[in-house]
């Protein structure tokens, strides 16, 4: 008993001493609560460590979970920078006050620059249509609206509505359209649907491989990983489907943007805005599109082969992502419509 | 401990209008995962445990904690590791087509997910039975099978009825499991409780929803505690003057009953850890793997700690306990605790948070205090089921002995108890470090700065949809936890 | 009606029955005995069953049974601990094992009457005494009217008191219905009481058997006649058919070279110097109600024995002189 007593006391005192010692250069540190938890993402951290030496700290987590954090957390919030994979958070992030402007230096497109300067995006993907190069003919593809058409009866493959990527989808569909059609659009898409939503993006793919369905919305990033799997079979599967950007006539396809915003209590601002400068620069955005199968937000630098051979596209704003509530019309709309 | 859980719902009590049309689906659909994984988890882990303990066949005695080997499975990576073995890219899949044939298995539904969740939770109940079948006494099994009984009609007669209540409770961490589950029914499309208190917290930020879902889950939660109160009273006292062990019985087949055990460990150890193995090979590079040994390191330390912190507050309060009051309530009391195990990680998390804030903020920022206190709240009902039911096992005569010679309560407690107690605290330790290690949730929104556990490094490449990348760190979860697993055997013998 | 034939049985190395043979007429009641480790447990497990038997076999009716299940021999099994069903009720245990048409109250009634326990029926048995849990086991096992029924130590975990008045209660059941009964006990006494047959066993083998009143008069060995309790031992040599002992020499016919005498502590009588067979100074003397109990040491110091006998005059000091009718002394190898 003694002894255990004993090795636990021990213990939290490595662990507050090994915390403690962290805590102490003020100014060399930088506090990041990502949802990212990518591979690309460590290396540039590490490197802007290094060229800067600002330590960088991490947390990683869902984005709901860390705006509740944040909120919960206030003043005393540790966090300097708030990074999600969808720009509706990162605004939701802005609206509950948990944000603030700031002054980056970046070479964005102005698309890619929140209006009031809230926050900036960092990469992003696009939410197309892959179909199976065998059994759909690609002058039937055009819209995400037209996939509600009966004409795809049992055919479509998605993931279900749990999904952000789907819920920001929706968003911008009730955004561009209505609630009534969007509504019918989801109903449609239920009634389609080749099984019960489920599985993640890949897992489509793989659905249509195994001819389960012929048309899978799926997000970019998902297929390029696909393509360069370390799985041969993997690989092959992706082969079979083709990618389409839907409504190229119209509003132009659906994206998911990456983004970084300072958080309102930040105790090391500086950094954080040398941190978004860093990771927008046209060297790390050249990385993110060689490593990462995502589009740069930067206008310098081209995306990475695999995804640039499915070709250029126009792709739709994020205004949709401002009114914030959408996304809560599209949750309740999938509840409505049954959309697991 | 427990109020850290329902420190979310003390505010609202009013109702949404979305809460009662989908009741009735999250209702269906969790029920039918609850029966389902119930049933099969009865009937494996019961199974094998009769096996194991009453017949002899080739190497029962490696398949007494084989058995318990599942456990060190995370669910959720076993459902990626089903997933990726029977998708368009996986083994069964590629050898098919090797074959010249094609057959799509599609295992994210609801059976899919039964089995997935059941394979990995049975040893919670062969655990449970197995130390209620060594406990009974043999010669219950012997009269009866003089008596004429044959051994089946035995164990339906004599066995279950006795063993039903250590059962029962094994049962109820199965149940508990899976209410608490969101990754498989996230992953495999399946609108639960879970999915449902998330969906409306979360992304709806309806908090009523998410609280009036949460105080159905709750309410269910209660509804078992009483029962499991209810079972334990009437339980019947065995006799306890025989030590003699059940000489085996011979199987005719004797390899029937190898093959009736190898079965769950096969698909639930042996497939998704081979799956695993086929992934690292596939995507691992020794940067990965050492990097995945660096995060072991933490989680066992978080283990380590939590683990004993749990075991400390179970003996306190079950020692406090067995100096007060007898009644039932007084007992059930701290069960009450099994509603921070059967809530998903995510919602006791930031319960969690909202408790800290309120009691020490810089308890977030001092390392991994905030973790260990998180784990003692969501796992203390683990610890304290076992503890609890070792303190009961003392006959109360040793209490009087030792006050009668005029040691104090602190002193008996010390010195004779936790001696006595010794393999049911290890055996809770051992539980409650098992869960920590596949515990994810809480993990990722309490830890510390730049903290990976082997669970979190898994889970971002799982969550990207790299499942080969997340096989190096599932692999050594398995392993962290198949080693204490495999004293838990030693223990319960 | 049942045939034990050449029985072993090893576990490891340790032979816990070695080649045992006996058999048991219907009717019967055969009581198996010896020290605790003898083998006598596990030869009743191997008749019932729950025990498989390495070598030899088991003959019921002259059919070999050796491999039937336990279920199937459905020999009645009392065991030494009180293994009722605790989770059932008096009647539900008593009825455990027969179909359901059969379970009427007058069965019941007259199962409980014989073991005396009537009006109990809706007990449990955590809320009977001790005494009364061993009846309810035999009325349970007496329920399916066994071929044969085992008793396995039946009264060692009841204290004094009550053994004795439930031993005698079962003992005239017994023969009152005439059930074959195979009995394990160590105490000898059990056998005096009811056995036909005795079997003493010692490391897996059986010593001796037969009628117990005959084991008890002509033990073949040392063993057997000290296991009875209460026996003289005098160790001597042959001095040209004289024995010679330490407590005085006896003419004796037929002595081996080194051996062993034995003699029933009812079969010594004190007498005086002129007539006697062994002598001895009284080193103790013990009250024992009616009794004395003597401790006798011999002339050169060397040995001792005791004795129990009638209250006598002696002394500690005094020298004793002792008369053996010499067809009662048994000598042993």
């Amino acid at each position: 008993m003694k002894v255990l007593s004993n090795l636990l006391i021990a213990l939290l005192l490595v662990a507050c001493a090994g915390s403690g010692n962290e805590k102490t250069s003020e100014s060399k540190e930088l506090n990041i609560y990502s949802t990212r938890h990518y591979e690309a993402d460590r290396i540039l951290s590490e490197k802007f460590t290094q060229e800067t030496g600002i330590k960088v700290n991490l947390v990683k987590a869902g984005a709901d979970e860390l705006i509740s954090r944040l909120e919960i957390e206030g003043e005393k919030s540790p966090a300097d920078l708030l990074i999600t994979v969808d720009a509706m958070k990162l605004n939701r992030a802005k609206e509950k006050g948990l944000l603030q402007p700031a002054e980056a230096n970046t070479s964005n497109s102005p698309r890619f620059i929140e209006d009031e300067k809230y926050w900036y995006g960092i990469t992003y993907r696009a939410r197309v249509i892959a179909y199976d190069k065998d059994d759909v003919d690609v002058s039937d593809l055009s819209t995400y609206e037209d996939l509600a058409d009966e004409k795809w009866a049992g055919k479509i493959l998605i993931r279900s509505s749990g999904s952000s990527y789907n819920q920001s989808l929706l968003s911008s569909i009730i955004h561009s359209n209505d609630r009534e059609k969007a509504k019918s659009w989801a109903e449609g898409i239920v009634r389609n649907m080749a099984r019960e939503p489920k599985g993640g993006d890949r897992d489509q793919i793989k659905a249509i491989a195994s001819d389960v369905g012929e048309v899978a919305i799926v997000n970019t990033y998902y297929v390029g990983l696909l393509l360069n799997s370390e799985n041969e079979e993997e690989v092959q599967a992706g082969k079979k489907v083709g990618i389409y950007f839907p409504n190229q006539a119209g509003r132009g396809g659906h994206i998911n943007i990456s983004g970084a915003g300072v958080t309102k209590y930040a105790p090391n601002k500086e950094n954080a805005i040398k941190f978004i400068e860093f990771m927008t620069s046209d060297e790390s955005q050249k990385f993110y599109a060689s490593n990462s199968y995502e589009y740069p937000v930067n206008s310098n630098v081209a995306p990475d082969p695999t995804i640039a051979e499915w070709g250029e596209f126009k792709i739709d704003n994020l205004d949709y992502a401002k009114q914030t509530d959408l996304n809560q019309e599209a949750v309740k709309i999938f509840e409505e419509v049954g959309w697991n | 401990m427990f109020v850290v859980s329902n420190s979310l719902s003390i505010d609202i009590e009013s109702l949404q209008e979305s809460f009662p049309r989908l009741l009735p689906l999250y209702v269906k659909n969790t029920s039918l995962l609850l029966i389902g994984v119930c049933v099969v988890s009865l009937t494996i882990g019961v199974g094998t445990a009769w096996l194991v303990t009453i017949y002899d066949f080739p190497f029962r005695n490696q398949f007494e904690w084989i058995l318990i080997l599942p456990l060190s499975i995370p669910t959720f990576i076993n459902a990626i590791a089903y997933v990726g073995l029977t998708d368009y890219a996986g083994p069964i899949r590629i050898i098919l087509r090797w074959l010249g044939t094609d057959l799509y298995i599609d295992i994210m539904d609801h059976s899919g997910a039964v089995f997935v969740m059941a394979l990995v939770l049975y040893p919670y109940v062969y655990v449970a039975a197995r130390s209620a079948f060594i406990l009974q006494s043999a010669s219950l099994i012997e009269v009866s099978r003089s008596l004429g009984q044959s051994m089946s009609k035995t164990f339906v007669r004599i066995c279950m009825p006795l063993s039903w209540p250590i059962i029962f409770s094994g049962l109820i961490l199965v149940v508990m499991e899976v209410l608490n589950d969101y990754g498989v029914v996230h992953y495999f499309g399946i609108p639960t409780f879970t999915t449902g208190i998330f969906r409306a917290w979360l992304a709806l930020g309806d908090l009523q929803t998410a609280i009036m879902l949460s105080l159905v889950v709750l309410l269910f939660v209660l509804f078992l505690v009483f029962l499991d109160s209810i079972i334990q009273r009437n339980k019947k006292i065995s006799n306890e003057n025989e030590d003699r062990i059940l000489s085996r019985v011979p199987f005719k087949l004797k390899w029937i009953p190898f093959f009736i055990c190898l079965l769950p460990v096969f698909f639930g150890f042996i497939v998704p850890v081979g799956q695993m193995i086929w992934w690292s090979i596939l995507a691992s590079t020794i940067e990965i793997w050492l990097q995945s040994i660096r995060f072991m390191g933490n989680t066992s330390i978080l283990g380590l700690l939590s683990g004993t912190t749990v075991v400390l507050l179970a003996i306190v309060l079950s020692y406090s306990n067995r100096l007060s009051s007898k009644r039932w309530y007084s007992k059930s009391f701290p069960k009450l605790s099994m509603m921070g195990y059967a809530m998903p990680g995510a919602v006791v998390g930031i319960g969690i948070v909202t408790c800290i804030v309120w009691l020490n903020p810089d308890w977030i920022y001092s390392g991994i205090i905030a973790l260990v206190f998180g784990y003692s709240a969501r796992f203390f009902a683990v610890g304290y089921g076992q503890t609890d039911s070792g303190f009961e096992k003392i006959p109360s005569q040793f209490d009087d002995a030792a006050s009668s010679l005029g040691k104090n309560s602190f002193t008996s407690l010390i010195k004779i108890h936790l001696p006595i107690l010794k393999p049911v605290l290890m055996g809770a330790f051992i539980l409650v470090f098992v869960d920590i290690a596949k515990e994810l949730p809480l993990t990722l929104i309490l830890r510390p700065f730049n903290f990976e556990t082997l669970a979190t490094n898994a889970f971002q490449y799982a969550k990207d949809e790299m499942a080969p990348r997340a096989a190096s760190s599932s692999l050594l979860i398995i392993f962290v936890s198949s080693i204490p697993v495999y004293f838990l055997n030693r223990i319960i013998k | 009606m049942l045939k034990v034939k050449n029985v072993s049985k090893s576990y490891g190395e340790v032979k816990a029955v070695d080649d045992v043979s006996f058999e048991i007429s219907e009717g019967e009641i055969l009581s198996l005995t010896g020290e605790s480790g003898c083998g006598k447990s596990t030869i009743m497990r191997i008749i019932a069953g729950l025990e498989k038997l390495d070598k030899g076999s088991i003959f019921l009716n002259e059919q070999d049974i050796s491999s039937w299940k336990p279920e199937k021999r459905k020999f009645g099994f009392v065991f030494q601990n009180l293994s009722l069903f605790p989770h059932l009720s008096v009647r539900d245990n008593v009825f455990f094992a027969i179909s359901k048409k059969d379970r009427t109250n007058k069965r019941l009634s007259e199962l409980l009457g014989m073991t005396g326990m009537q009006g109990l029926e809706k007990r449990y048995p955590h809320e009977l005494s001790g005494g009364q849990q061993q009846r309810i086991a035999l009325a349970r096992a007496l329920a399916i009217s066994p071929r044969l029924l085992l008793l396995d130590e039946p009264f060692s975990s009841l204290d004094e008191l009550v053994k004795e008045k439930i031993r005698k209660e079962v003992f005239d059941l017994l023969k009152e219905l005439k059930i074959t009964t195979i009995m394990v006990s160590h105490q000898v006494y059990d056998s005096f009481l009811i056995a036909d047959k005795l079997v003493i066993l010692k490391n897996g083998s059986i010593l001796q058997d037969g009628n117990p009143i005959g084991i008890y008069q002509n033990p073949t060995s040392e063993y057997v006649s000290n296991f009875f309790g209460a026996s003289v031992i005098i160790k001597g040599t042959n001095n040209q058919q004289v024995a010679h002992t330490p407590f005085g020499d006896i003419a004796l016919p037929n002595l081996p070279d080194q051996f062993s005498l034995c003699i029933r502590p009812e079969n010594i009588s004190i007498n005086t110097a002129d007539d006697y067979d062994i002598t001895g100074i009284v080193k103790e003397k013990l009250f024992k109600g009616p009794h004395d109990v003597l401790t006798v040491r011999s002339s050169m110091k060397d040995e001792e024995f005791s004795f129990e006998t009638e209250r006598c005059s002696h002394k500690i000091g005094d020298p004793i002189f002792l008369k053996v009718p010499k067809d009662k002394i048994l000598v042993f190898e």
